[in-house]
């Protein structure tokens, strides 16, 4: 519920003007897009439709196509198919129509903040607005306030070489986001920063992108969590799986969304209202997941976190290796991983022969593929 | 950290000699100075003269260097990989001919009969400027275009994605951040332009006060019968003090980048 200070009054290029006394950010933009380019290996092509001030993750393996999808959205890349819609304009239609990168008023931020060297923190935040015509004085006050706006009151004078990772990410993040995007493009922007950096800035993201439209690509399973509503899974270029965060990361369809959502995923078929693979059975309580299994003999994955997998009871199960972690140890046997702790691993051996089970509340079944 | 890196220790031996071999000579020169009548010589009306033209036109020559030189350099820099090699080698043949080919083609190009006769430029102070910007010119480029090339275009996109015009990245980024090869470009430029010698004999030959340059006012010293060796080694002096001067203070001039 904040109004950014300092906006300019959209509409300067003809563009519908937002209800100016809207309590939220008024210029958020609903996003339709179609993207379609050809690499080498396989086409990429996304269907996208983000809601004015909606966050959408995209998530899935290196090379899956999803730095294509933003390079797309922010203009670098042309399309072979498709369009992109930003509230009723069209930027790209394949194959004429294109918008250059300085007129989509969508906003690319990287891993890298690639700050402006030559320019102070207070210089680098206030290019967009100066680019925009915003008066020298207007635009370096309204800079201020933005780092201040990001965790760095009174790093105006300072210059990207002299500060820390995380502070040149927050620079950034205050760069892009005082240039009034009507989309903001994150492309793994945490990923280079420490455990605790990352958290920080996680959270001054999940704060100052509230009711912007986003569109997050990143590797980790809390980045979507905490900063988007929908969740996409992209394979080889295409949607796999899309749905609210939760849902996504707590019913993965697929190996590839599984291994995101750090959750073991079995393929077997519907026995008995059950799921069984080779002797090994499991049973769930979640509704969909009865549904699923109640015609015998269909393809089904049970998906399961291994820190659910309990020893000692059960089917069995032979222990191939153990991996300590910070918490335990995993024990990955040939049917499941299961995580225990140093205590309850500590007589086990590769070779050995284990019980192991998983609480029926604790088990999702989805349809496999 | 060691800021010396991990380099042979033995390769200051022929560092040492390099750098004696750039010394020693000037040292030779020095010990040739006639201080008696050093004033006198670099002093006098032809010194004096020659020495003016020889600034005005370098630095009329770098002006020019730089106006077409920065966007051939960006050009360059911006253009496909073979495209760009293509034009690179085409900005070195200059640099690998003899200065006097330049002087000739020039010539043939300017001279009364040929394309551009009608302009009258032989032996003129204008032809003086061509032929040092057609010397001192793939220095320029040479150096921007890598400094450019080196920066990428990152930094550019970053600023599009702002809502940067084309002219504010150019203004406010690219040229701001290749500012230490625009310098170095513009240094060995006007280096370049000042010394030439060749090119300039054959094109603009060499009258005093219209397109006597120090080189040629050096080397008909030098060469002229009946005068004394002494204002040669004075007028080279004076023209070595003069780079020396104008080195430093652009070396001075560096704007805050990469700091």
């Amino acid at each position: 519920m904040r109004r950014r200070p300092g906006r300019r009054e959209p509409g300067a290029e003809g563009e519908p003007t937002g209800d100016a006394d809207a309590p939220m950010i008024p210029d958020a933009a609903a996003l339709r897009a179609r993207v379609v380019v050809r690499r080498r290996e396989f086409a990429v092509d996304i269907a996208l439709d983000v809601a004015p001030g909606e966050t959408v993750a995209v998530m899935g393996r290196s090379g899956a196509g999803k730095s294509t999808l933003l390079g797309a959205l922010a203009g670098l890349t042309p399309l072979d198919e498709g369009e992109i819609v930003l509230d009723g304009r069209v930027l790209d239609r394949a194959p004429r129509v294109r918008t250059a990168p300085m007129q989509r008023g969508i906003v690319l931020l990287g891993q890298d903040a690639r700050l402006f060297p030559h320019l102070t923190a207070r210089e680098n935040v206030a290019f967009g607005p100066r680019a925009a015509g915003v008066a020298a004085s207007l635009a370096r006050s309204s800079a201020d306030e933005w780092l201040a706006r990001v965790g760095l009151p009174g790093a105006g004078d300072r210059r990207p070489a002299q500060l820390s990772g995380g502070e040149q990410q927050r620079v950034a993040v205050a760069r892009a986001l005082a240039a009034e995007p009507r989309v903001v493009l994150l492309d793994e922007p945490l990923v280079a920063l420490d455990p605790v950096t990352a958290s920080e800035i996680r959270a001054m993201l999940r704060e100052r992108l509230a009711g912007v439209t986003t569109i997050a690509v990143t590797h980790d399973a809390v980045d979507a969590a905490a900063l988007a509503d929908r969740l996409l899974i992209v394979e080889r270029g295409r949607v796999s799986q899309a749905g609210p965060v939760r849902e996504v990361l707590a019913a993965p369809t697929t190996a590839v969304a599984a291994a995101i959502a750090g959750l073991e995923r079995v393929v077997g078929v519907a026995r008995c209202g059950g799921w069984e693979s080779a002797g090994l059975r499991l049973e769930s309580t979640d509704a969909p997941s009865l549904a699923l299994a109640a015609r015998d003999g269909v393809p089904l994955a049970a998906v399961f976190r291994s820190a659910d997998v309990r020893l000692g009871k059960g089917c069995p199960a032979t222990v191939q290796r153990l991996e300590p972690t910070p918490t335990g140890v995993r024990v990955v046997t040939d049917r499941v991983v299961a995580e225990v702790s140093s205590s309850e691993a500590t007589a086990i051996r590769p070779g050995d022969v284990v019980l192991v089970r998983v609480a029926p509340d604790r088990v999702r079944f989805v349809a496999a593929s | 950290m060691r800021a010396a890196g991990y380099v042979p220790r033995w390769l200051i031996l022929p560092a040492v000699v390099g750098l004696l071999f750039l010394l020693v000579p000037l040292t030779a020169l020095l010990a040739r100075v006639e201080w008696a009548t050093l004033v006198a010589d670099v002093t006098s009306d032809a010194a004096l003269s020659a020495l003016g033209l020889s600034l005005a036109t370098g630095a009329a020559a770098t002006v020019l260097c730089a106006v077409v030189g920065i966007p051939l350099a960006l050009v360059i820099a911006r253009s496909p990989a073979r495209t760009a090699a293509l034009l690179r080698a085409l900005v070195t043949v200059p640099l690998v001919l003899p200065p006097m080919v330049g002087g000739v083609a020039l010539l043939y190009l300017f001279g009364r009969t040929g394309w551009f006769g009608a302009l009258g430029l032989p032996f003129t102070t204008p032809a003086v400027v061509l032929a040092q910007v057609f010397v001192a010119l793939p220095f320029l480029v040479l150096a921007v275009e890598g400094t450019l090339r080196s920066i990428g275009v990152e930094f550019e996109r970053a600023a599009a994605s702002l809502g940067a015009s084309r002219a504010t990245i150019l203004r406010r980024i690219t040229l701001p951040l290749a500012a230490p090869g625009i310098v170095a470009g513009v240094v060995l430029c006007f280096a370049r332009a000042i010394g030439e010698f060749g090119a300039t004999a054959l094109f603009a030959g060499n009258r005093p006060g219209v397109t006597q340059t120090m080189p040629l006012a050096i080397y008909t010293a030098f060469n002229g019968a009946g005068v004394s060796q002494g204002t040669a080694v004075a007028l080279s002096l004076l023209l070595l003090v003069t780079a020396v001067a104008v080195l430093l203070l652009v070396r001075g001039w560096r704007p805050g980048v990469g700091r």
